[in-house]
Parts: C-alpha cells; structure tokens; sequence
C-alpha cells in the first residue's frame, strides 16, 4: 500500500447475481453497463464486473445458474451487501427448481442480513405470469424482507426503476429514476410518425405539434456523414426544446424541459441509446414492433 | 514431417439452453469421464468470453483452448459457450510456444466456418485438425485448406526440440 493509498481508499459495494440458468442476469447486468440489450452466451462459473456512479464503486458479480455452478453461490453471496435473485418469469414450468434454489440462500441471506431484490425477467415474453401470480407461485408471502420488480433487459421495461432500487439497497442512499423528458416521439426515416408517448401507461399514434412535425420532415431529407453527429434541437415556446436524433431507420424525439432538472446533454445521451436500442431489437420495417419496444423502453426516460 | 504432439483433441460446450451443464461432446482420442470433469475446467474456465484463447496447465499437461460461441439449434435459444481444447504433454521436447502460433494460425483460418457449423461438422474438424498437425498434413474443411508443413517452415517453428541424446556421455 502506497503512502497516500488510505486516503484513496474507497469502499466497494459487492452485490451477486443468482438465478437459474438462462434466466438473463448476465443481460441484466449489461444492459446496467451498456443501456441497452446484448445477447450473451452461458456464463461459464463466475464472473465479476466493476462498476463506478457517482464516486459509488461496486462489484457486481454474476453467478453461473447452471446445476454445476450453484455450489459457488453461496461463497460469494455471503460478503454481498445485495442478493439480486433473476427469475425467468415465461417459464413457470421451472418456478418450483427456483423456489428450491431460493429456499435454500435464504438462511444465509438472514443470517448475514443481506438485501434481497428478486427480478421477474422477461416481461416482454407474452406467456410472462403477473408478479401477483409469481409471488404465489414461489410462495414469496413466506420470505421474511424483500422487495421484487418486473423487468425486461431485452425491452428495457422497468431497467432505470430497477437499477434506482438496486443502487437504494446497495448504498443506503435512497434514489429515484431520473426523468429524462416529458415526451418521446419515434418517426419512420421519411418523418412519418410511428409513435409518441407522454407517459408509461399512454401510448398514441399521434405527433405533437405541426411546426415539430415540418421540422422533423426536414431533418429526416438532411444528409449526414457517418461521422457528423446526427441530432438537432428545436425550440418550441408552447412545450421546450425537442431534441432530435437519427439514426439508420429511424428518427426519434425526446421533449425536454428544464423543470425536469437533468441536463439537456443527459436527455440527449438517452436519445441516443434508446434509438442504438430500437436498430438493434426493434423490427425498424415493422411499426408495431417499434411501438412495443419503445413502450417498453420509454420506462426508463419517462 | 509427424509431429505427433497432441495427446488429445476436444470439443467442449456449456449449452445455452436451460438445463445445461458443461460437457465434452467429443474428443480424438476418447478420455475418461474424470479426465473430461479436468479438462472442462481448463478448457472453459470460470469467466471466460468467446473470441479467446487459453494456455493453461494440469499436472503435466499443456491444455491449449479456442473458445468461441457455437450457433444455437433452435430460433429463440442463446448460443452456446464452446471450445476447442489441445492437450500437449508439458515435457521438454515440446515447444509450447510455437504450438501456440500454428493453434492460432489454424484456428483463425477456420474462424469463420466455427461460428456457422453445427456439432457433427465441428467433431470433424477436431479430427483433421488433429490428424493434420500430428501427421504434419494439410488440413481441409471445406474451401478451406491448411498447409502444416509450410506454416511450420515459414514461421520457423519448433513444436518439437531434440532432447540431447545423453547415452554414453556420462561414461
């Protein structure tokens, strides 16, 4: 240790991941990392990643759900200050295995008086059972002290509110989702509009304004290169400033106000990756597969 | 020009499906099921992404793995965690270091078709590979074609070193 190390020192949150396999916490964990979907193969035993926000440091380590690897579980859950538990929740068929497996973390989790988030994954999967069905299922009435959440870190559905609750039990500090703006918009490369939403619960097929909706057909006739950067602000007295941002198939527009008080730049960075997120996941040729996922999506802007 | 350096040559696979575990899906020459449990923990260790290769040692072996992610069977499913693992004995006369770069140089010609094919296509290919570099052979698989031999010669590699031969020295 160097002379100036201890000043240096910082405390590093542990939090594991546990699950059955093939449940999505390696998903879950880069989508925290990424904000937005990444395929991945079988997590071969363990693997830890380091994450750093706001001066917080800490350790997420993902846990193999595979048979094989639920003998590691146990070692590392027991200096983590958060258990997150990942259930597949489109596939009741294996809720009695994850029962089991739960069951049997949760002496240690008392004992060492550790957190316990349990995620209901892939609420986008249309077979996905309702968290009251869930709880039932898995008999949860029974758990002494936990909190659960659904998700999707396919879609995005419930990331940003998930990880606010997550980053709550790790630090102690209490936190809530960032509202990133009070609309969004997503048009076809042509500006025609595909959606917008104001809320999470409101989904229209309708544009804002019709000065927003000309200057949106402009934008979408602007050539760019690669490399210039692709997004425009439009000042609009009635409501804010309406930035907007192309992408390969599509345009889409968030509406910021300073009363949210986040920075334009932040608003204008979740712009950016939900569009990153819609070219990769979303059928762009299909505009109910865009409206799905930016349903979904608009949960951790909104 | 035999080499006759690789002991063992194996496909392993953590399956993306639920239910999986890892597993040895085939191997050139057979190995037993405690040499398989060994072998899985060198040859897919904890943590590790596809796109890498490993050098790792057990007793006195050299385990040398491609690890990679092999296409899933069905629509809807995750790839799977897959390795091609080399098994050199870990004893002078072989130069693991070169072994390294003709691995390298033959895996990376195949890279393309790994990512495409299925098990039964993937078990051939650990058998030429093994054949071509023991026998000291080209490789084929498909349009492609390796020339052990002249990679040997061009890179100057030395998979085997002459051990000294010590008779009648002492006395």
């Amino acid at each position: 240790m160097g002379l100036f190390d201890i000043f240096r020192k910082s405390t590093k949150h542990k939090a594991v991941f546990l699950g059955l396999d093939n449940s999505g916490k390696s998903t879950i964990i880069s989508f925290l990392q990424e904000g937005r979907f990444i395929e991945h193969t079988p997590t071969m035993g363990k693997k830890s990643v380091d994450m750093e926000i706001g001066g917080t440091r800490m350790s997420l380590f993902d846990m193999g759900g595979q048979q094989d690897f639920r003998g590691l579980w146990l070692g590392e859950l027991k200096s983590a200050r958060v258990v997150t538990f990942v259930i597949d929740a489109a596939a009741p068929q294996r809720f009695a295995e994850a029962k089991g497996e739960l069951d049997s973390l949760l002496p240690a989790i008392k004992e060492h008086k550790i957190h316990l988030l349990i995620l209901a994954n892939k609420h986008d999967i249309p077979s996905a059972v309702s968290l009251t069905k869930l709880i039932n299922e898995l008999k949860l009435f029974e758990v002494d002290n936990f909190e659960i959440m659904e998700i999707s870190a396919k879609t995005g559905y419930g990331m940003a509110d998930a990880f606010a609750k997550f980053y709550s039990l790790l630090t102690g500090e209490k936190v809530k989702k960032n509202v990133l703006a009070k609309a969004i918009s997503v048009f076809d490369k042509g500006g025609t509009p595909i959606v917008t939403t104001y809320n999470k619960n409101e989904i229209e097929r309708v544009a804002i304004e019709g000065g927003f909706l000309v200057a949106i057909t402009q934008f979408s006739k602007m050539k760019m290169n690669e490399d210039e950067e692709s997004i425009i602000t439009f000042e609009s007295e009635k409501n804010g400033t309406f930035v907007v941002a192309k992408s390969k198939n599509l345009i889409g527009s968030v509406l910021w106000t300073t009363d949210l008080g986040v920075p334009l730049e932040q608003s204008k960075s979740a712009l950016k990756e939900m569009l990153a997120h819609l070219e990769a996941n979303a059928a762009c040729s299909d505009t109910n597969s865009i409206a799905f996922h930016v349903e979904h999506y608009c949960t951790n802007i909104i | 020009m035999a080499f006759n350096i690789i002991e063992n040559i194996s496909l392993c696979r953590l399956g993306g499906f639920a239910g999986s575990n890892p597993e040895v899906l085939g191997s050139v020459l057979p190995i037993s099921n405690t040499e398989e449990r060994l072998l899985l923990d060198k040859a897919l260790p904890h943590g590790i992404e596809p796109g890498k290769f490993v050098l790792e040692r057990l007793n006195n072996k050299h385990i040398i793995s491609y690890v990679f992610s092999m296409k899933a069977k069905e629509a809807g499913t995750r790839d799977d965690l897959a390795s091609i693992a080399v098994v050199l004995p870990a004893d002078k006369r072989v130069n693991v270091e070169s072994f390294q770069i003709l691995f390298k140089l033959v895996i990376e010609s195949f890279v393309a078709e790994i990512d495409k094919v299925d098990v039964t296509k993937l078990k051939h290919m650990i058998e030429r590979i093994y054949n071509g570099i023991n026998k000291g052979e080209k490789i084929s698989i498909d349009d492609v074609n390796i020339d052990v031999p002249s990679i040997v010669k061009s890179k100057k590699l030395h998979l085997v070193t002459e051990v000294e031969r010590i008779a009648g020295r002492i006395l």
